[in-house]
């Protein structure tokens, strides 16, 4: 590792392309609006400089694309460099509308931050805001171009990562806008992300432009259940409810972006009826029950002796968490001795690779793949759900346990699987279906933002989701409802982390050594929960320490 | 003193008629020297021979043509571009030389092509200069029925094809970076780049009105035009005289060899009758402005080009001399060239695309007699902050934020009373002739 002379201290840095980048690793903060560590560099806004050299060698230079090299001699914290940062800020704001009040990037905008840091707290700044109208670039993107301060990340991000293009400059000089290529319309893959880059608030998603303002929202880390891609994201709740989701940086997984199907996702998800009590009785007897008597006639329909088990299906799918696959898998193979285990095999889409390799993957269920592991690990052999058919057709089953799931409903629907003739059938799901009403016992289940856990993405990577918004307060955690199914006390997990610590020595392999500290540790960011502020790169940077926010919730 | 005299190299065949078609520029000796380059030189010899010559760049750079050419490796590059996008303020030679004696520049191209073994030459001409795009196409098409753009052109493996490419009429894209990205179809914004690359593959630009010197060198030989002009800058020089003067035009001159006062005075016949010169711009928008006192300076560059080592401390600039006489506001002229620079900014840089509205917003509030107290102060000052940000030790991306701040600065030295004026009476008091003159000759047929 090369070792440069910063603000007169020898520090050691990581080589590459980018001073800036390195010294930001280093821990010394340099302010920056055109650089994105994902991006080209333009050099265009200048606020990165610092000074080259020693003494009256030392010139001001960009340090966005300064290659590093060994024994340079860095200073960020001189007269000059002060008054650079403060010129090139005083230029900014020169033709900003300075609305901040009702501009919605306010608290995490990059501009307001760096002028309130690093500019000149006086100026005889003649304010000549731009006055253009605003303009809608898409179903999810509105411009406001007098809030634009031509930094290019769009425009690069639209060539760079999505590679559509879709987005470019137009005019110039102080005439520079935003505008969509000619010939293009904004496309739907990965358009959120230039709401996230935009430094200033000239792009916004014009969905939340009537949300609480991001100090605000408290910040939630966890994981995207869009698809198996498993990207790491921030869920910003204001008072128990989702307003938004924004990405985590995390090189290894999405770098610093998610997908637009991910990230609107969740309204789709808050939109549907949802079951809040168990109901017993299929058809026109259906009734609500208390959740003793629920569980009580769910252990005894489906642990019936313990003999016979052939006559026991029990069908999971990937948008279980590993936690509770691995109680679903125990129960099934342990007590209920069940002949047929088999995993839901629909949810597949479109896969989509952009030119960044960003991946939305074909399979969107979050943790298929550990449903796999897991029941590799407890040695049990997966079904498909065409011997799920077949079964059912041929009347071999009598009970069954069913995780709800679209597929299968619309299975059932077209008729493929026939429900009616099982002796009993018990099925967990979040919202009313015509699999709850074949049904003779329903178990109210939690959605993906509402419980905590670990999924493991497409590659094997285990990462841990929490609990984001609270559910329905009749429903408990899933964990907790799967636990109690079992007879005896076999489980007698106090706390969900004790279930991944069990796994890690029952089953290894992916879950070897995990536990949710050792996650924490992993995912070296201690702010599982806090202040919401920015998304990807400026995530990063907060997570670094270098964005002081204040937290205004209390 | 002697009378001032012409010396024709460009210009030499620009008045004789039809000189555009193939047969009369073959027939004034036309495209002799791209066949002695070609058949009876190696690259590496016409490299040498334009080397031993010093020709350098006349698009307002003075660098030395063959050193840079030398920077590539092997001497060779895969495109040669010719930047034909002249948009300084008070230049017009390419123009001119592109719309009267197009094969002259094919003859050219052929030969910076053949010493830099690029296979594909691309032309870049300013949208607005239409007739020359055409004429000079129409010169191609010529050059081309008679095997000149072809492949093994020279019959020693040199492959030769010339593309015109219109640019938008950006004034950045005379950079460099700016005029590669504009041909390979991109934004014409200049852009940080290792060396330049066109396509990913190496590329050398010239100016179009320099590659015009390489059939005279070629035909001449090297020493021949060593010899004219200054010791450091050799060969001629076709300026631009406009504005004010009797007789305004092209006039081709040794460097060095006269005075600024002997080319308006005794070339373009000095100010019109019953008036005075007050000021010179010596060489397009960028250099710096002169008063009537201070015309006694050579027209070699080096007395100009070495900041702090030349008399103005300035730069040379590309020879558009624009001569202006009382009837002129300064701070009306000052506005004029702010008002250029601050349209023509790419908008990429954040010091150059607020800081020159800015300045120019400052001059016109000046002009219209709303100037403030400490408005001049803060024009120096909008100077001083670019200039650190935008200077040329960093990895500058193009001189235009920089540019305006040196001759405005020069317009604040030489006539700081009339800002002054301005400021302190509220009104602009020149008596302005803004109608347009027609001149009483000019020297070359337009």
């Amino acid at each position: 590792m090369p070792t440069i002379q910063l603000n007169g201290e020898d520090v050691e840095v990581r080589p590459g392309k980018s001073l800036l980048l390195a010294v930001l690793q280093a821990g010394e903060f340099i302010p920056h609006l055109c650089f994105h560590p994902a991006l080209s560099s333009p050099v265009s806004c200048r606020l990165c400089v610092a000074e080259l050299g020693e003494g009256d060698n030392a010139v001001l230079m960009p340090t966005c694309n300064q290659p590093v090299i060994g024994g340079m001699v860095v200073t960020t914290d001189s007269h000059e460099v002060v008054k650079a940062r403060a010129d090139v800020i005083e230029f900014l704001l020169k033709s900003h509308p300075l609305d901040c009040p009702t501009c919605p990037k306010a608290g995490e905008c990059e501009l307001q931050d760096y002028a309130d840091a690093h500019g000149s707290q006086s100026s005889d700044n003649e304010w000549t805001p731009r006055s253009t109208s605003n303009e809608r670039l898409g179903l999810r993107l509105a411009y406001y171009p007098s809030r634009c301060i031509a930094c290019s990340r769009c425009s690069r991000f639209s060539e760079e990562v999505s590679g559509d293009g879709d987005l470019t400059l137009a005019h110039r000089g102080e005439e520079t806008v935003i505008s969509l290529s000619p010939g293009h319309f904004l496309g739907d893959g990965l358009v959120g992300n230039t709401v996230d880059i935009c430094p200033v608030g000239a792009l916004v998603d014009p969905d939340s432009q009537l949300d609480p303002p991001p100090w605000m929202l408290t910040g939630i880390n966890s994981i995207c259940p869009g698809c198996s891609s498993g990207c790491n994201i921030r869920v910003d709740v204001f008072e128990g409810s989702i307003r938004r989701l924004k990405p985590r940086a995390n090189l290894e997984v999405n770098q610093y972006w998610m997908c637009d199907e991910g990230r609107f996702g969740w309204r789709e998800i808050q939109r549907h009826e949802r079951l809040v009590e168990p109901c017993s009785g299929s058809g026109d007897d259906e009734k609500a029950v208390s959740w003793d008597l629920a569980l009580d006639a769910a252990r005894q329909g489906l642990s019936q002796a313990g003999e016979g088990g052939d006559e026991i299906a029990v069908v999971l799918n990937g948008n279980l968490t590993n936690e509770e696959t691995y109680l679903l898998l125990r129960l099934a193979r342990d007590e209920w001795h069940a002949g047929l285990i088999c995993m839901d095999d629909g949810k597949y889409g479109q896969e989509r690779v952009f030119k960044s390799g960003f991946t939305i993957r074909a399979d969107r269920t979050p943790n298929r793949r550990g449903v796999r592991e897991i029941a590799k690990g407890l040695g049990i052999d997966l079904g498909s759900t065409e011997m799920l058919g077949t079964r059912l057709r041929n009347g071999e089953l009598k009970r069954a346990f069913v995780v709800a799931s679209d597929n299968l409903v619309e299975q059932q629907a077209a008729g493929n699987y026939v429900f009616d003739d099982l002796d009993f059938l018990v099925v967990g799901a979040t919202s009313p279906s015509s699999l709850t009403k074949a049904a003779h016992l329903v178990l109210p289940m939690l959605t993906a933002f509402e419980k905590d856990g670990t999924l493991t993405n497409h590659a094997g990577r285990v990462q841990r989701i929490r609990v984001c918004t609270p559910g329905p307060s009749t429903v408990p955690e899933d964990w907790q409802t799967l636990g109690r199914l079992a007879t005896n006390d076999q489980f007698d997990f106090k706390q969900l982390d004790e279930i991944l610590v069990a796994m890690s020595r029952e089953i290894g392999g992916l879950f070897s050594g995990l536990s949710f500290e050792r996650l924490q540790q992993l995912e070296q960011d201690d702010r599982a929960v806090g202040q919401a502020y920015g998304a990807g790169w400026s995530d990063r940077l907060q997570q670094w320490g270098f964005l002081h926010v204040d937290d205004h919730r209390k | 003193m002697d009378t001032v005299t012409e010396l024709r190299l460009l210009l030499k065949d620009i008045d004789i008629p039809d000189i555009e078609q193939w047969e009369t520029y073959v027939a004034n000796g036309g495209y002799r020297a791209a066949e002695t380059a070609l058949r009876n030189h190696t690259p590496e010899e016409v490299l040498d021979i334009v080397d031993r010559s010093g020709l350098q760049d006349r698009g307002g750079s003075w660098y030395n043509l063959a050193s840079r050419w030398k920077r590539h490796v092997d001497h060779k590059v895969d495109y040669l571009c010719i930047g034909g996008n002249e948009s300084e303020p008070g230049t017009f030679r390419d123009r001119k030389l592109l719309e009267r004696n197009p094969h002259q520049i094919i003859e050219g191209i052929i030969i910076a092509a053949y010493a830099l073994r690029a296979s594909t030459v691309f032309v870049h001409i300013r949208n607005d200069m239409g007739r020359g795009a055409k004429l000079l196409d129409e010169a191609l098409k010529a050059a081309r029925a008679q095997g000149w753009m072809s492949p093994d052109v020279g019959q020693n493996g040199h492959d030769l094809e010339v593309f015109i490419h219109t640019g938008g009429g950006a004034y950045v894209e005379i950079e460099d970076t700016a005029m590669l990205r504009a041909i390979e179809g991109h934004r014409g914004e200049p852009c940080v780049t290792a060396g330049l690359e066109l396509f990913g593959k190496p590329a050398e630009v010239v100016n179009l009105g320099t590659v015009a010197y390489l059939p005279h060198i070629l035909n001449n030989g090297a020493d021949w035009f060593r010899d004219i002009g200054a010791p450091d800058y050799p060969g001629t020089l076709v300026f631009c005289l406009s504005g004010h003067v009797k007789r305004p035009g092209l006039y081709e001159l040794e460097l060095g060899a006269w005075t600024l006062r002997e080319v308006i005075y005794e070339m373009g016949g000095g100010v019109r009758a019953d008036h005075q010169l007050k000021a010179v711009i010596p060489g397009g928008g960028r250099s710096p402005i002169l008063n009537a006192d201070q015309l006694n300076v050579s027209t070699d560059p080096a007395q100009w080009l070495h900041p702090g080592g030349g008399v103005f401390g300035g730069v040379f600039g590309t020879g558009g001399i624009i001569v202006m006489d009382e009837t002129t506001c300064m701070v009306d002229a000052a506005l004029n060239l702010a008002e250029f620079y601050a349209a023509q900014s790419c908008g990429k840089c954040t010091p150059c695309r607020q800081g020159l509205p800015w300045m120019r917003d400052i001059i016109r509030r000046i002009e219209a007699g709303q100037g403030k107290e400490g408005d001049l102060e803060k024009l120096c000052e909008l100077g001083g902050k670019m200039g650190p940000l935008l200077r040329s030790s960093s990895p500058m991306l193009c001189g235009l934020g920089t540019n305006f701040a040196w001759p405005l600065q020069g317009f604040l030295d030489a006539f700081e009373n009339e800002f002054i004026q301005h400021i302190e009476s509220g009104a602009c008091t020149i008596r302005k002739d803004l109608e347009i003159k027609v001149p009483e000759a000019v020297s070359v047929r337009f």
